[in-house]
């Protein structure tokens, strides 16, 4: 894209197929009622003290991961949690696993995102009732035991964490036998421990209002075996449980021939499924919803002071006969189309895209539509 | 015919071996007369870890499950040593243009492999010891290329891993429809991982590699590329050979890496069978069908 700032007025080639994994690359778009339905939903986690499963579907290249990542930015979630006035969420994003210990497999996800460091040195002031609260947890004095020693001094960041990855031998164990921490986790204990941390982490909603936790690829639940369909239905309704107040889980589910939201039943049992509280809907976009986004795609991505058309530099007809000539499809697709004609144009320079440009790739643009 | 044997393919010994953590299958195929052709032993040796290895390479089982798997793979592969039939008794017995001889008759044109000698061995057992043959073997295009000599030479029937779990249940003690129903899912989780594995690894490197420029250079790539991931999607897998057969001969540019992502995730492509039946359908309608429908024991009948 060699003269995409002066000649297109962008800042840079805005038409992903992926999203961005970079926190700074990744903006919304359009879809302002997705949008607001997310807001509100983590606003209401925020302010109402339960726990809430939420179920995201759509096809793939819909827009979910997408969703997971932006709502997962600290700003973004800053600037939620500002408009009810309670500090910020803690949000995790994950994958669903598909190994043969899956609870283990998130337990493992969560503590590779834990700074305990940082933690230490936040909940230092308010160790003391922490510690009551802990008391408080559940009656296994193990876990109890386990939740202190992340929060207190008496061992290192590194140790605790070492120990919680299920790095520390025997002997090493020993040693902390000043803490009660007598054996190892087991894996009884980390669905018993997580719910711990997170009725830890939003203790009295001091550093943090609730604890959001994105499980992408939920779909995978259709392909792991009866046992560990077992397992993660188990954790979903356990964890929902033990962590009563300011838990929000969002499942994003895929669909495809392995599984649809229709089926869905078939894989999470009943008890789960009573607990989702919303669904949101990737649904393919509209004629109107795919031009609001590329209008607000294109203006987030402009040089300053550029002052050009909407849909500059696409002509409006060449916007609507794309549309109307790809039919039915994704966000992802209708991006792979727009990235390509820019490309192509780019490549000729020719710009602004108007029709006889548009008519000039249309071939090359619906490569393969069926 | 005096006597039922029962041989095994590589395929079904791999799934059979990692669909428990137990030995409860491998105890009751014993009571079956098994027959393993010394050929699909060697695979079976070469093969049973590539499922370990994928699952750690993607992270989806931990070290220390690694070893534990290997371990136990290891013992239940050595498990099948007792039904291992050496394939130079046939040449012994027959002559060394025996299978030569299978090869002409069935028309099979791949190199020599497990399935190819399994049939001979078949075909020998049948006419030598007049026993009914029933050939187990997961390998969709496999069974199509035999299943014709099979039936019009009266050797047998070829199945697959799920008829024989539902011979299983309806043969032993304490295996109940809710365990077949899990081995069931076992078997099916096997080959769904692979075909999302797959899909996703092709999906990635579509994201990765597409624009404007690849796609002028290598459009036919790309299109057979989006058709592999659009049928894996749907699970269609009708084509998906030739597809891979394609990308094979090519070997340069993005057919490079697509072959790189093909050749460690074969299984997807042992499932093209005739008119879309597959072993992943297959699974799916028996378990639906067990849902309505019970595999009756002797108690049932009185």
């Amino acid at each position: 894209m060699s003269e995409i700032n002066e000649q297109y007025k962008l800042k840079t080639n805005p038409f992903r197929l992926t999203p961005s994994v970079n926190s700074e690359e990744l903006i919304w778009a359009g879809f302002n009622e997705i949008k607001e339905k997310f807001e509100n939903r983590i606003k209401k986690s925020i302010k109402i003290p339960n726990s809430t499963l939420a179920l995201n579907w759509g096809e793939y290249g819909s827009g979910k991961t997408h969703a997971a990542r932006y709502f997962s930015k600290n700003d973004v979630l800053l600037g939620i949690a500002s408009q009810v006035d309670k500090p910020i969420p803690y949000s995790m994003l994950m994958s669903l696993p598909k190994g043969r210990e899956p609870i283990y497999s998130l337990f493992i996800s969560v503590i590779d995102k834990l700074d305990i460091k940082d933690l230490k040195e936040k909940f230092k002031e308010e160790l003391g009732e922490l510690q009551t609260f802990i008391d408080t947890i559940g009656s296994n004095f193990h876990i109890q035991n386990v939740l202190k020693a992340i929060f207190s001094d008496d061992i290192s960041h590194i140790d605790i964490k070492n120990y919680l990855y299920g790095n520390m031998s025997k002997t090493e164990i020993k040693g902390l036998v000043e803490l009660e921490i007598l054996r190892s986790l087991n894996i009884d204990d980390y669905t018993k421990l997580l719910a711990g941390l997170f009725s830890c982490l939003t203790y009295k909603n001091k550093f943090y209002s609730c604890i959001i936790l994105w499980i992408d690829e939920f779909e995978d639940i259709a392909v792991v075996n009866n046992s560990n369909i077992d397992k993660i239905n188990n954790f979903l309704r356990e964890i929902l449980d033990s962590t009563p107040n300011n838990l929000l889980i969002f499942l994003n589910l895929t669909q495809s021939a392995l599984v649809t939201v229709e089926d869905l039943g078939q894989y999470i049992y009943e008890s789960v499924e009573s607990r989702i509280k919303e669904k949101i809907n990737f649904d393919l976009p509209t004629p109107s919803m795919f031009k609001d986004y590329l209008k607000d795609l294109l203006k987030l991505n402009r040089i300053t002071d550029a002052d050009v058309d909407d849909y500059f530099p696409f002509s409006p007809n060449v916007v609507d006969a794309l549309i109307e000539l790809q039919g039915d499809v994704s966000l992802r697709k209708f991006n792979e189309s727009l990235s390509l004609l820019l490309e192509l144009s780019d490549m000729d320079k020719k710009c602004p895209i108007d029709m006889p440009v548009f008519e000039n790739y249309k071939s090359e643009i619906l490569w393969n539509k069926d | 015919m005096n006597n039922v044997y029962f041989l095994l393919d590589a395929c079904t010994v791999i799934n059979l071996i990692h669909l428990e953590d137990t030995d409860f299958l491998l105890r009751r195929i014993d009571k079956l007369s098994i027959r393993v052709i010394d050929v699909v032993y060697q695979e079976i040796r070469n093969n049973v870890s590539s499922f370990i290895r994928t699952k750690e390479s993607l992270r989806l089982i931990t070290r220390k499950e690694v070893r534990e798997l290997t371990l136990e793979t290891d013992q239940k592969v050595k498990f099948f040593r007792k039904y291992i039939y050496e394939s130079s008794k046939l040449k012994d017995e027959l002559g060394g243009d025996y299978i030569n001889l299978i090869k002409s008759k069935t028309g099979y044109g791949k190199r020599e492999n497990g399935e190819l000698y399994s049939v001979a061995l078949a075909l020998y057992l049948n006419r030598n010891q007049s026993s009914m043959l029933v050939f187990y073997t997961d390998d969709y295009p496999a069974k199509e290329d035999f299943v014709d000599f099979f039936e019009f030479q009266q050797i047998g029937q070829i199945k697959d891993s799920i008829d024989l779990l539902l011979l299983l249940c309806s043969s032993s003690e304490n295996f109940n429809l809710q365990q077949l129903d899990n081995y069931l899912s076992a078997l099916s989780s096997i080959y769904t991982i692979e075909v999302t594995l797959l899909k996703g690894e092709l999906r990635k490197l579509y994201n990765r590699k597409f624009s404007a420029k690849s796609l002028k250079k290598n459009k036919e790539q790309f299109e057979k590329m989006n058709q592999l991931i659009q049928q894996l999607d749907k699970l269609e897998f009708a084509g998906i050979n030739s597809i891979k057969e394609y990308f094979n001969r090519k070997k340069k540019d993005l057919a490079k890496d697509i072959n790189r992502i093909i050749n460690a995730h074969l299984l997807p492509f042992e499932l093209e069978g005739k008119e879309d039946l597959n072993l992943i359908a297959k699974i799916k309608a028996t378990r639906k069908r067990l849902e309505s429908e019970s595999v009756l024991s002797l108690l049932d009948l009185c």
